[in-house]
């Protein structure tokens, strides 16, 4: 018999789903080799058929997604009992991803945008004698591994095709990778970035630009040209996608192993390159990063130190 | 409620997003109320606000991540909107082209793996048939690996021109981020 594996999605955009799409051909051979039990995007299998299979019968669930809602939580908990290895798949689930900037609010204050006048979602509604239910909305967005035990972290807004193939092999291989790993290159994405050479062994810059202020040169180190690029503090493994498309590297694969909280990281980075102690000049170089938490916790808010924003 | 009179849909597959339906049925067996549930929300209306315009569209983007080139282009005409410009000739090529591509990629996602199996396998046929795997196995291994490699190869073209196929980064006020080039 075939392992099985399943494929979830929480608070998340369906990338994560393209993402295993695209491994194209080889996707047959992926089919091949094991049982898909539950992948909601391609599968017509119910939640049901989850619930009724037997604890541990599932070899590995990949979940994408952060944590916004009860439902997410109770579906994390389901595949956690039925599964021997959980990863958390893309950068929502194992950090929070783009969801997690919900922190910078909180339930009331994003229920009132969102239906503003209108109806408000009700957790229970009845209607001629018939009852509904609806998940709790939390105030809070949190990764993954803060409601279940998570073996495995695959980063990226989404994982690479590449990635992901090697980290189904890993997980069908005789020898599992050691448990907490996240599975891809342990080092910043600039030692693998084609604009390596061009970067200066003291990296200074004066003032920083917006990628829409500048006609950004396609050989040149980004950062060494203004551009807020991340690539110093994020982890390598998507091939430099970004800067190969000729705009800086926003974080989506977040820290390697090394770093404890992500936007403190890529903040120092580039702080670090101002070429000024003035601290008049220092601020007028951060003109250009108007929106300093969207900028380098733009994936990593809910498992940052602080992990929301206090509300008053 | 008697269960053989609720009849529970969840989720609904095959499609973006999250989505459940519940029937309810009268003593005649036939349909009393139907609701169709969207249980999740995350709120881009609200966490979008504070964030600076040229960021849209890689943060609307993640709306959706099976078309996230519908998103990414949107915000990026609001920008030419914003800053009242508009782009020249080739950037304005070349995001028709990388929109071109995406059209002909989605429509060729929905009709093989998402919408189309309930209609090529047929809707009788058991969930395990009913997928990409099922619509290969019924139109025959060539056609589907035919499928599958023009998908990669659009998907590689996007790429090309806009960064990432998942989620662009191509699109700025006026314009796009990397001119074209005969190779590369």
């Amino acid at each position: 018999m075939k392992p099985k594996v399943a494929f979830y999605w929480c608070a998340s955009c369906g990338g994560c789903e393209e993402a295993v799409v695209d491994l194209d051909e080889e996707l047959l051979g992926v089919a091949d080799a094991v049982d898909i039990v539950f992948w909601p995007v391609a599968l017509d299998f119910k939640e049901k058929d989850v619930a009724a299979m037997p604890d541990g019968s599932i070899l590995a669930s990949f979940i994408n997604g952060a944590i916004r809602n009860s439902h997410q939580q109770e579906m994390a908990e389901l595949l956690r009992a039925k599964s021997l290895v959980v990863v958390a798949f893309g950068i929502c689930a194992q950090l929070g991803g783009i969801p997690g900037l919900a922190n910078l609010s909180d339930a009331k204050g994003i229920l009132a945008e969102v239906y503003r006048d209108g109806v408000t979602p009700a957790r229970r509604y009845s209607e001629n004698g018939y009852s509904l239910s609806l998940p709790e909305f939390f105030d809070t967005v949190v990764a993954l591994d803060r409601v279940i035990q998570v073996d495995y972290y695959l980063p990226g807004c989404p994982p690479t095709p590449n990635l992901i193939r090697d980290a189904v092999h890993a997980l069908l291989a005789p020898e599992l990778p050691p448990k907490g790993a996240v599975l891809a290159p342990d080092h910043a994405l600039c030692e693998q970035c084609p604009r390596k050479d061009s970067r200066p062994e003291k990296l200074l810059v004066k003032e920083f630009v917006r990628p829409h202020q500048v006609v950004a040169d396609q050989q040149t180190c980004l950062l060494a040209q203004g551009l807020v690029c991340l690539g110093p503090g994020t982890r390598a493994g998507c091939n430099a996608l970004c800067i190969r498309g000729n705009m800086p590297c926003t974080g989506c694969f977040g820290p390697t192993s090394r770093v404890r909280d992500y936007g403190a990281k890529a903040l120092s980075a580039i702080a670090s390159v101002i070429e000024s102690n003035d601290e008049s000049q220092i601020e007028r170089a951060l003109e250009a990063v108007p929106d300093p938490v969207g900028t380098f916790y733009r994936y990593s808010l809910p498992s940052s130190m602080l992990g929301r924003r206090r509300m008053e | 409620m008697d269960s053989a009179r609720r009849i529970t849909i969840n989720p609904i597959t095959r499609l973006e997003g999250h989505g459940k339906i519940e029937i309810f049925l009268n003593e005649q067996g036939g349909v009393d109320r139907a609701f169709f549930q969207v249980p999740e929300l995350r709120g881009f209306e609200k966490f979008a606000q504070g964030r600076p315009a040229e960021d849209m569209p890689q943060i609307t983007s993640r709306i959706c991540g099976v078309c996230p080139t519908a998103h990414h282009m949107a915000s990026t005409k609001a920008l030419d909107a914003l800053y009242q410009v508009t782009p020249p000739p080739a950037a304005r090529k070349i995001r028709e082209l990388v929109y071109s591509t995406f059209f002909v990629e989605d429509h060729a996602l929905h009709f093989y793996f998402l919408g189309g199996p309930d209609f090529v396998v047929g809707p009788q046929a058991p969930a395990a048939e009913r997928n990409v795997l099922g619509v290969i196995a019924k139109v025959g291994a060539e056609t589907g690996l035919k499928v599958i490699a023009m998908r990669r190869k659009l998907r590689e073209l996007m790429a090309l021109a806009a960064g990432k196929a998942a989620h662009p980064v191509f699109g700025l006020p006026g314009g796009v981020a990397l001119p074209s080039r005969a190779s590369r």
